[in-house]
């Protein structure tokens, strides 16, 4: 095989390459095609394969992604309907069902179809927000909450201008953030702080509440314990008393000595602390200091 | 002769004008950067073909001059007119030799300086540069191929005709069109390239080409350094300054081998380049290079699926019916570009976060407190509250949103159970799932109240959203299974320093906490206290019973001792009395203060101090005194 026969399998092979790439194109299971001739439009090709076409500039294919696209763009303040504040966010699921339109409407560039639908989407959003209270976007009752319904609403709002005007079909659309304005934000702040306060002082409140009638409920008991204590303290007393008389009846024997064996009891008790006793000198047995002096004047052993 | 030459000179500089034009148009229209740097060489190419094109038709018309010349010396026979050849005599030689001194030193140096400019905002722009927009590949490739060819063709012509020593001057253009061919084909192959996936290879080359701009730069530069020292011999210059060396090397790269044989020569001492071996080799180069490309294509015959990965293989855009999913291991396939193979790696447990963002997590703090956000961004959601709702029901004024507010962080773990649902029916699944994701939780926290989801419906919430986002994923054909949803943060939000939100659901916690201490130390009180009461009840109880045995016990004694005192006293009373008195006295009185008073008048009066001291000065401060 001389030189000749190789540049010329070579030359082969590179015009098979350049004619397939001039005549043939694949469309993937995930695309849909469109093929125009010289500019206008020829066929639409959905099923996905090996394709055949005349070679640019004669004919010109396009195309697009036939899978759903995922497009959500914008954190956006609106009203509900009993005028309360909301920023929503909503995400759609979309794709093209009619690639003509497509073409025709958007030049086959997404970001374009995405900006446009992106109006849609926010006259959509605000519309059907703008039909509803708050409390069917939020609520504790789970049989006032109209969430899923809301998405559907907006889904149907979009998707009849979507698919006449754009080529596509809005499969469905979602609620992606809620939130507040910023000032309400700092509101529902300051609230949920007040909230919490309520209960700190309630929680006070209580803890002094039960602290003070355990209190006086120990104290109650305490009172009760010791006036029983002291009652049977008294009784017990009256007990000893009885008996005890029961004993000191043998002084009625001697009543004289018994007169003078209890005076002498309780002047000895009377006497036992912090006592001062003035007497006289008539009183035994301090007379016997006068009968003393007057013996030692008698004697002359005095100095008067 | 010279007509025809001119002409070449012509069509030179005019095919490298309309394929730099092409070039840029095309480095434009279709983001390539190799077009747009070959547009520069191209460029310059032009400049040197026409400066080469007036050079040459300057040394033609003083060649001409010579040979009218000759003709007349011939005539007259070597007449006055020849020996009164002057400056004046040979105006074409003298306008080339000014061209020569003059322009072409400038011409050279304004080149150097634009190829400098040039080269150095290239650089700078490559790193924004797109990447090659592949819808327009095969225009792309079509029109580079076919300049390749042109270019190729007037180059190789031009090349081969300036050997001659007339003609020299097309070479430097016939260089800069070999070298244009040589960027139609890098061009083509940096788009074809783009197909298999290679989209970088056309910055890469470009960035190649810009350095190989910057050498040609410093070589011009060198090469003006040089020309002022050159010996000024009056004889012609072999090369011209504005020429490259480096332009014709890359234009003709057969002269690098032959470069490189003679190199080999020269080294080992011998003719390499006559051995075997080497004669093979340049025999048999074409074929090695069809060898190479088809080994290229067998090598496109088989895939290799990595553990964590699968595979999608197409037949001409379209799945296969069977065996479309290539699990891991090695599959043999037909070659591209009938069969393409689609790797991803859905084996692997992939995860997304709803309601944080985080940048480092392993920079993360290893405390995590309510009172200090914990992540880069945190989204604050809102929650049902149930008290405001009613408050708001029940007025009609009342425009407060009945809503708080809560910091929730969500991990979601998933894997892709169906691979061909997860590929072929969303553009971008993943983020279609992380939207569900924050769809779900956005959904179940608008119906809960705030104290239970942060307690006791923690566990029931990371439940009821796994499940909510699975069916949500399911209903849209997403394909995955959804492995973990966790609640790792779930609690009031941070607020400002004013509000401090979560500081105040600490407090509350504080509070309670303070009551319940309170109320412990109440009960302490009371479990202190009532034994106390019982034990004193017990004593007073027992002080009585002890009283009342001393009682009845003395009493008994006393009785007893009365009985014997009766017997003491009947025998004589009145010493009796007298010593039981005087004893009691002699008791009793012992510590006890006593005056006794002595009147010495009947009516004298005594005025007693009984009061006790109250401050003892330092003399009476004995205790004796006292």
């Amino acid at each position: 095989m001389n030189k000749h026969t190789i540049s010329f399998a070579t030359g082969i092979i590179l015009l098979l390459i350049f004619a397939s790439i001039l005549f043939c194109f694949q469309v993937r299971q995930s695309e849909v095609a469109v093929v125009t001739t010289f500019g206008k439009y020829s066929r639409t090709i959905s099923e996905p394969g090996l394709q055949y076409k005349m070679p640019w500039p004669i004919q010109k294919v396009y195309k697009f992604d036939n899978r759903l696209q995922n497009f959500e763009r914008k954190f956006e303040q609106t009203t509900t309907g009993d005028a309360k504040p909301l920023i929503i966010e909503v995400y759609i699921g979309w794709k093209i069902i009619d690639p003509r339109i497509f073409l025709e409407r958007f030049n086959g560039d997404i970001m374009k179809a995405e900006q446009n639908l992106e109006s849609l989407v926010r006259d959509a959003k605000n519309s059907v927000i703008g039909q509803h209270p708050f409390s069917d976007l939020i609520s504790p009752r789970e049989e006032e909450l109209k969430f899923d319904d809301i998405e559907t609403e907006i889904t149907a709002a979009i998707r009849a201008e979507a698919k006449d005007s754009y080529g596509i079909e809005v499969a469905f659309a979602g609620i992606k953030q809620l939130g507040l304005p910023q000032s309400n934000t700092q509101k529902v702040f300051e609230r949920m702080r007040e909230d919490r306060q309520r209960l700190v002082k309630r929680y006070q409140g209580e803890g002094e509440r039960q602290s003070m009638e355990i209190r006086a409920r120990a104290d109650a008991e305490s009172k009760r314990i010791l006036n029983e204590a002291r009652a049977e303290a008294i009784e017990i007393e009256g007990d000893a008393e009885a008996q005890a008389n029961e004993y000191y009846k043998v002084f009625q024997q001697n009543p004289e000595l018994a007169e003078l064996l209890l005076g002498l009891e309780a002047l000895e008790a009377a006497t036992k602390e912090k006592t001062t006793i003035v007497a006289d000198p008539s009183t035994p047995p301090f007379n016997l200091l006068r009968e003393g002096a007057s013996a030692m004047q008698g004697s002359g052993l005095s100095d008067n | 002769m010279e007509r025809n030459t001119q002409k070449n000179g012509l069509v030179n500089m005019l095919g490298l004008l309309v394929a730099c034009v092409v070039a840029a148009v095309i480095g434009k229209i279709a983001n390539s950067a190799t077009s747009a740097v070959g547009a520069v060489f191209l460029g310059t190419g032009f400049l040197v073909a026409a400066i080469s094109y007036f050079q040459m038709r300057l040394e033609n018309r003083e060649h001409l001059e010579h040979l009218e010349f000759e003709e007349i010396a011939k005539d007259r026979n070597r007449s006055a007119l020849f020996d009164e050849s002057g400056d004046d005599t040979f105006l074409a030689k003298k306008a080339r030799e000014q061209f020569e001194r003059f322009f072409v030193p400038t011409f050279t140096t304004l080149l150097g300086i634009g190829q400098a400019v040039a080269a150095y905002y290239l650089w700078q722009w490559l790193p924004d540069a797109a990447e090659p927009d592949l819808t327009k590949a095969a225009i792309v490739m079509v029109t580079f191929s076919a300049f390749a060819l042109v270019l190729f063709m007037l180059g190789k012509y031009s090349s081969g005709v300036a050997r001659l020593d007339k003609l020299r001057l097309l070479r430097p253009g016939g260089a800069y069109l070999l070298l244009g061919s040589v960027i139609c084909v890098v061009v083509v192959v940096s788009f074809a390239a783009g197909w298999f996936d290679f989209t970088r290879l056309d910055s890469h080359l470009a960035r190649i080409m810009v350095v190989l701009l910057g050498l040609s730069t410093i070589e011009t530069l060198v090469n003006l350094i040089l020309e002022l020292y050159r010996p000024r011999t009056g004889a012609r210059a072999e090369r011209a300054l504005y020429e490259s060396r480096l332009v014709g090397l890359l234009g003709q790269p057969t002269g690098l081998v032959s470069t490189a044989a003679q190199a080999l020569d020269y080294q080992f001492g011998f003719k390499v380049s006559e051995t075997w071996f080497y004669k093979f080799l340049e025999k048999a180069l074409a074929w090695l290079i069809l060898f190479q490309l088809g080994m290229l294509m067998l090598s496109t015959t088989f895939v290799i699926i990595d553990p964590n990965e699968l595979g999608l293989l197409e037949h001409f855009g379209k799945p296969r019916s069977s065996g479309a999913v290539l699990e891991p291991g090695i599959h043999f396939k037909w070659p591209w570009p009938i069969d393409k193979v689609y790797r991803h790696p859905a084996k692997e447990l992939l995860s997304f976060d709803v309601g944080y963002e985080v940048a480092d997590k392993e920079g993360m703090g290893r405390t995590l407190l309510w009172t200090r956000t914990h992540y880069d961004t945190e989204i604050n959601f809102l929650v049902a509250s149930s008290e405001q709702a009613a408050r708001s029901a029940n007025s009609s004024e009342d425009q407060a949103v009945p809503v708080n507010l809560l910091t929730a962080a969500v991990p979601v773990q998933f894997v892709v159970k169906d691979f061909q649902a997860w590929y072929y029916n969303h553009t971008n699944p993943a983020e279609l799932l992380k939207s569900i994701g924050h769809r779900e939780v956005v959904r179940y926290l608008v119906n809960v109240d705030i104290i239970d989801i942060m307690s006791k419906g923690r566990l029931k919430a990371a439940a009821a959203l796994k499940q909510n986002i699975q069916e949500r994923s399911d209903k849209l054909g997403l394909g995955v299974e959804i492995v973990f949803v966790g609640l790792q943060d779930i609690h009031p939000p941070v607020g400002d320093k004013t509000t401090q939100v979560a500081g105040s659901f600490e407090e509350v916690i504080g509070a309670e906490q303070e009551m319940k201490a309170k109320i412990l130390q109440a009960e302490g009180y009371e479990a202190g206290i009532v034994p106390t009461s019982r034990g004193e009840a017990a004593k007073i109880v027992s002080e009585a019973e002890g009283a009342r045995f001393e009682r009845t016990l003395t009493s008994e004694a006393k009785a007893k001792q009365f009985l014997d005192l009766v017997k003491a006293y009947q025998s004589a009373p009145d010493v009796f009395k007298q010593r039981k008195y005087f004893d009691v006295i002699a008791n009793s009185l012992t510590n006890v203060r006593k005056y006794v008073i002595v009147p010495k008048e009947v009516n004298e009066t005594f005025i007693l101090n009984l009061e006790d001291k109250i401050a003892y000065d330092l003399l009476s401060a004995r205790p004796e005194d006292r």
